[in-house]
């Protein structure tokens, strides 16, 4: 289960970047994700974890679950803020 | 929002925040240290890290004859059987703020030599009373949640605007009140529902420690006959296996009602504690439901989590304890910035919050390592071990606080003192332990988090040293 979690709230991470007001420097990938797609990956990355719990039915996930999702979160972001980036100028407009 | 409104939440925000924060650092970082006690009680107690010791019948009549022992000089004092991170049997008795005791070979009963530390369980009960009185503890962290409450709801009234829009917005780039600000809003948003959980649940186990909620016991009475032997324990532990299937942390211990083999709250989710007397009486049917503050010990305390979850709650401490103190600091810039950059010297009120974020958030975990390195070395003959533990943890954490106020607002040297010690750790584990011993993993474990501790107290001073050039 950790390996979904894990999958999962660092995909709802990066879709919920690509979908940040553009006041900072992104990564050019994360401009690169169409918006309806990173719109449709915020859903599907919390709803298939949940669909799991359910029909795991297990406690120890159920908080695995809630427990991972800032730490996952966190990671990513600062991942993506410290990691390499184009600077502004040369990146891609949002969503293209 | 009117600026009349925007105002209000930011005093509040930042008057109850501040105090309350102070509480909380402390209780994120040793939330964080309590959910590793097993391992920091190995780290100081090495040769308890036993591979192999399965529970015998012959460990088993050898506890029982030293529980006897025991429960003569102390009536609370209990035998806990193994558990997977601590596999030894440990007869406990707790003076109010310490757990102390003999540790013993599961398989052959005999006696392992150990000095009497205060152990992980330090930091247990740091964590739930701050080492003070168990009602004044209560009470702290009562009110640490009222203020946590405050504190988040008026945080993010204020930053609703832009909670959806910014709610994973961090700028390493910018300058470091934005970035600290940045950090502040990024944690504080990700990670409310998952404090809202543990903060709600602490603030029941408080409010029902001080006697505000829930069915309460009668304190127990010294029993009325000492033991001078006990009934034989393997059948009811033989009883209790057949029973629960994991009788992993399970205790026994003696209550007004006789001595009771009360299931551990590492082997299930729902701490109803079921027990076995020795009369062979049962506490209730398996299917009894869970109750209240059996689910809220469960959802606190999580000791029945282990691998990936165990971890995720340690991180959970460890970001909480980064966003309580990145607001310790945003509120003292605040406050410097208030006061006038040029004012020399700055205020008392200024070298005060210096003195009381510096010796919070470098002081304690200072004082956590200097307490894994004083357990390693020789104590004191005129004192008992876990004295001289304690009264050299709050030494070097007051001392932290005191020799901060008296540097002022000028450059602190606790950075350094955090340095050498995260980087000490791990010499003085090798050479204080045989380097290939069953508990080596986890000794190098602690060893690595207190090099991380070190590299960010480095990292701070390099930070430092940047923006005076």
């Amino acid at each position: 289960m950790i390996w979904l979690f894990l999958i999962c709230w660092s995909l709802w991470a990066i879709t919920r970047l690509s979908l940040t007001a553009p006041k900072e420097r992104t990564p050019s990938l994360l401009a690169r994700i169409p918006r309806p797609l990173a719109l449709w990956g915020q859903g599907l990355t919390l709803f298939i974890p949940f669909l799991a719990l359910i029909l795991d039915g297990s406690i120890h996930d159920l908080f695995l679950w809630l427990y991972s999702g800032p730490v996952i979160i966190v990671t990513v972001v600062l991942v993506r803020a410290y990691g390499p980036a184009l600077p502004m100028s040369q990146q891609p407009p949002r969503g293209s | 929002m009117t600026p009349f409104l925007r105002s209000w939440l930011a005093f509040f925000h930042k008057w109850i925040g501040y105090p309350a924060g102070l509480v909380l650092f402390i209780l994120f970082f040793s939330g964080t240290l309590a959910s590793f006690s097993a391992g920091l009680q190995q780290w100081m107690e090495p040769q308890t890290a036993l591979n192999n010791a399965p529970l015998t019948e012959k460990g088993i009549e050898q506890a029982e004859k030293l529980f006897a022992q025991s429960l003569q000089d102390y009536p609370n004092s209990f035998l806990r059987l193994p558990t997977r991170d601590d596999p030894v049997i440990r007869i406990w008795h707790f003076d109010g703020h310490n757990f102390l005791g003999p540790a013993l070979n599961p398989t052959t009963g005999a006696v392992i030599p150990t000095r009497n530390h205060v152990g992980g369980l330090f930091f247990v009960t740091l964590h739930s009373d701050i080492r003070l009185p168990a009602f004044y503890g209560a009470l702290i962290g009562l009110f640490a949640f009222i203020g946590l409450v405050i504190a988040s709801i008026t945080g993010l009234w204020m930053h609703w605007k832009l909670f959806f829009s910014d709610l994973l917005l961090f700028r390493p780039q910018a300058p470091d009140k934005r970035k600290l600000l940045d950090l502040h809003l990024l944690i504080g948003c990700v990670i409310f529902p998952v404090l809202m959980v543990i903060g709600f649940s602490g603030a029941c186990l408080d409010l029902h420690q001080l006697g505000l909620i829930g069915h309460h016991h009668s304190k127990k009475e010294a029993p009325a006959l000492t033991y001078q032997s006990l009934p034989p324990l393997s059948p009811i532990i033989a009883k209790g296996q057949e029973e629960w299937h994991n009788l992993e942390g399970s205790f026994f211990l003696d209550t007004p009602e006789g001595l009771h083999f009360i299931r551990g709250d590492e082997s299930q989710f729902c701490s109803s504690r079921p027990f076995i007397s020795t009369e062979g009486k049962h506490s209730s049917s398996p299917s009894q439901p869970c109750t209240f503050h059996a689910l809220l010990h469960g959802v606190h305390k999580i000791r029945w989590a282990h691998g990936a979850l165990r971890w995720c709650i340690a991180l959970i401490g460890l970001i909480g304890a980064t966003l309580t103190g990145s607001g310790l600091i945003f509120f003292y810039k605040a406050e410097l910035h208030k006061q006038g950059k040029n004012q020399s010297p700055p205020g008392l009120s200024c070298r005060f919050y210096k003195a009381l974020n510096d010796g919070t958030i470098m002081g304690l975990p200072f004082a956590t390592l200097g307490l894994l390195g004083i357990s390693r070395l020789p104590a004191p003959p005129f004192m008992e071990v876990y004295q001289w533990e304690n009264l050299a943890f709050f030494s070097l954490w007051g001392g932290c606080y005191l020799l901060s106020f008296i540097a002022g607002t000028a450059r602190s040297f606790l950075p350094y003192l955090l340095m050498i010690a995260g980087f000490g750790l791990l010499p003085l584990d090798i050479f204080t332990r045989p380097f290939f011993s069953p508990g080596s993993v986890t000794c190098l474990i602690i060893d690595g988090c207190a090099i991380l501790a070190g590299l960010a107290a480095f990292s701070s001073l390099n930070l430092r040293k940047g923006r005076n050039a």
